[in-house]
């Protein structure tokens, strides 16, 4: 069954295009890689799956019933800065109700625990490493337990350690996964299909042979650059 | 000619979007605060109250302290002014002064120059934060996460530092009273009492009520507004408390019009 499906999609910054009739579908399990250039529309691509925009044209559609269907991995921001990373990993489970305060905060310790980043968790995020915002926002996402998971550049900017941690955690989750990067080797073993956006054009791979072969030149100047 | 039409038209239009949005979020507020579905009540009560500690309890000092010396400085005009006059006035010169209309816009005031401005800046800091997106990733609504405590938290705010300002008003206005008039205290107290009305603290319960939320909604309304660059911020707070300040003075005519005409 489908997790996300987009049809048509047409995604614009005011006169210009990003991106335009892009047709995805991605089903539990799947593991795309968006990959491109800067100002490609990698990240317009997931806001889009995330339902934080909706398409100039064309459709998007989650189809999961979960009060919480999509896990949000963003690069930078995207945690609330006066609270601390366990407050910020526990807030979609409290505010969906899922759980009580001390319930969903004991239960955000043990997610950041899990990912190595317990010792930050009761700093706000601006005192803390980049490693431990980023395994915040993986805890919290995996904590939500969605069907979606929508990952910017996870593994961008972390040590070996946090590389590693996040490696496995990302192995390990059962929801789709949809990841947005301009650095594709990290990601090639990970990547089920890959998904290359160039000047407002998508080009779909269905796996990473098809991705080697493959004689774009825009795409073969952007692997070899 | 047709220039300055087009230019109208296009001011109108923005009027118009604003009021159309800050409806919508009106009905947004309404709907949360009736039936908060799915939404932590601890939670929201949590924020409404750190909200209302930063505005309310923080400002009490400088509140209690312009509350003295605006109360003293009336009354020590107006005895001036209208010496040779009854004495019987003073008790109701305070309470119009500091319990009907100045207690009430200068809280207002207060508050729109120190929690407006923050709640502007800190809702532009979300947005540009990514801070909202992530919410609205999570099915976190704003209206009922954000908004409403903020919403809550000035209102109760703004009923304490109305509630501040006019108890250390009337002290102050009181003890000028006392001194330059050689009136008893306990005489003034009864005199003030007597001139207090039931009307008066309902006024004051709906000043708060409606001088709060027009301060939070504006603040966080032109605060989200922030789209893409930190430059934007202070515009965005500029903004807020211009339709802060014009929202409170058309809220505080209008209620003057009512409660003295009708």
């Amino acid at each position: 069954m489908s997790v996300l499906e987009l049809r048509g999609a047409t995604v614009k910054d005011g006169e210009r295009t990003i991106f335009a009739g892009l047709d995805l579908v991605l089903k539990a399990g799947d593991r795309l890689v968006a990959f491109g250039p800067s100002g490609s529309g990698k990240k317009a691509l997931l806001k889009l799956a995330a339902g934080i925009i909706r398409p100039d044209s064309g459709t998007a559609e989650l189809t999961s019933s979960s009060s919480t269907p999509v896990g949000y991995v963003m690069e930078e921001g995207g945690l609330l800065s006066n609270l601390s990373l366990a407050q910020n990993v526990a807030l979609p489970v409290l505010y969906h109700g899922r759980l009580g305060y001390r319930d969903a905060l004991s239960r955000a310790r043990e997610a950041l625990e899990s990912l190595g980043a317990i010792r930050e968790a009761d700093r706000r995020p601006a005192l803390c490493s980049i490693a431990g915002r980023r395994l915040a926002h993986l805890a919290r996402a995996f904590l939500a337990d969605p069907a979606l998971m929508v990952l910017e550049g996870p593994l961008d900017e972390l040590d070996a350690r946090s590389t590693a941690t996040v490696r496995r955690a990302l192995d390990e989750t059962p929801a789709a996964a949809i990841v947005g990067t301009a650095a594709l080797s990290p990601y090639l073993a990970w990547g089920r299909r890959f998904l290359f956006l160039h000047r407002g054009k998508a080009t779909h791979y269905a796996d990473r042979a098809s991705l080697e072969k493959a004689e774009d030149p825009a795409l073969r100047e952007f692997l070899e650059a | 000619m047709r220039g300055q039409l087009r230019r109208l038209g296009r001011s109108v239009r923005a009027f118009l979007r604003h009021v159309g949005t800050l409806s919508r979020l009106e009905l947004s507020l309404a709907r949360h605060l009736l039936v908060p579905v799915g939404y932590n009540v601890r939670l929201c009560a949590k924020i409404t109250l750190t909200q209302a500690r930063f505005s309310g309890l923080q400002a009490a000092p400088l509140l209690a302290a312009l509350g003295v010396m605006i109360g003293a400085v009336g009354i020590l005009q107006f005895v001036s002014l209208l010496a040779g006059l009854a004495d019987d006035l003073i008790g109701k010169l305070l309470v119009t002064i500091i319990v009907r209309e100045m207690g009430p816009l200068i809280a207002a005031v207060l508050l729109i120059g120190r929690s407006g401005t923050a709640m502007a800046t800190e809702l532009g800091t979300m947005r540009l934060g990514g801070e909202l997106e992530a919410l609205s990733a999570y099915r976190i609504d704003p209206v009922a996460f954000v908004l409403l405590p903020r919403v809550l938290g000035m209102v109760l705010a703004m009923f304490a530092s109305i509630v501040l300002f006019d108890v250390t008003g009337l002290l102050g206005g009181s003890v000028i009273a006392v001194i330059v008039k050689d009136i008893s205290f306990p005489l003034l107290r009864g005199r003030v009492a007597a001139a207090l009305m039931p009307g008066d603290f309902g006024m004051t319960v709906l000043k708060a009520f409606l001088f709060g939320q027009t301060i939070a909604l504006f603040s966080c309304y032109f605060g989200m507004g922030v789209k893409r660059s930190p430059t934007e911020l202070p515009q965005a707070v500029t903004r807020a408390v211009v339709a802060s300040l014009a929202g409170v003075f058309v809220a505080d005519a209008a209620l003057a019009a009512a409660y003295y005409l009708a």
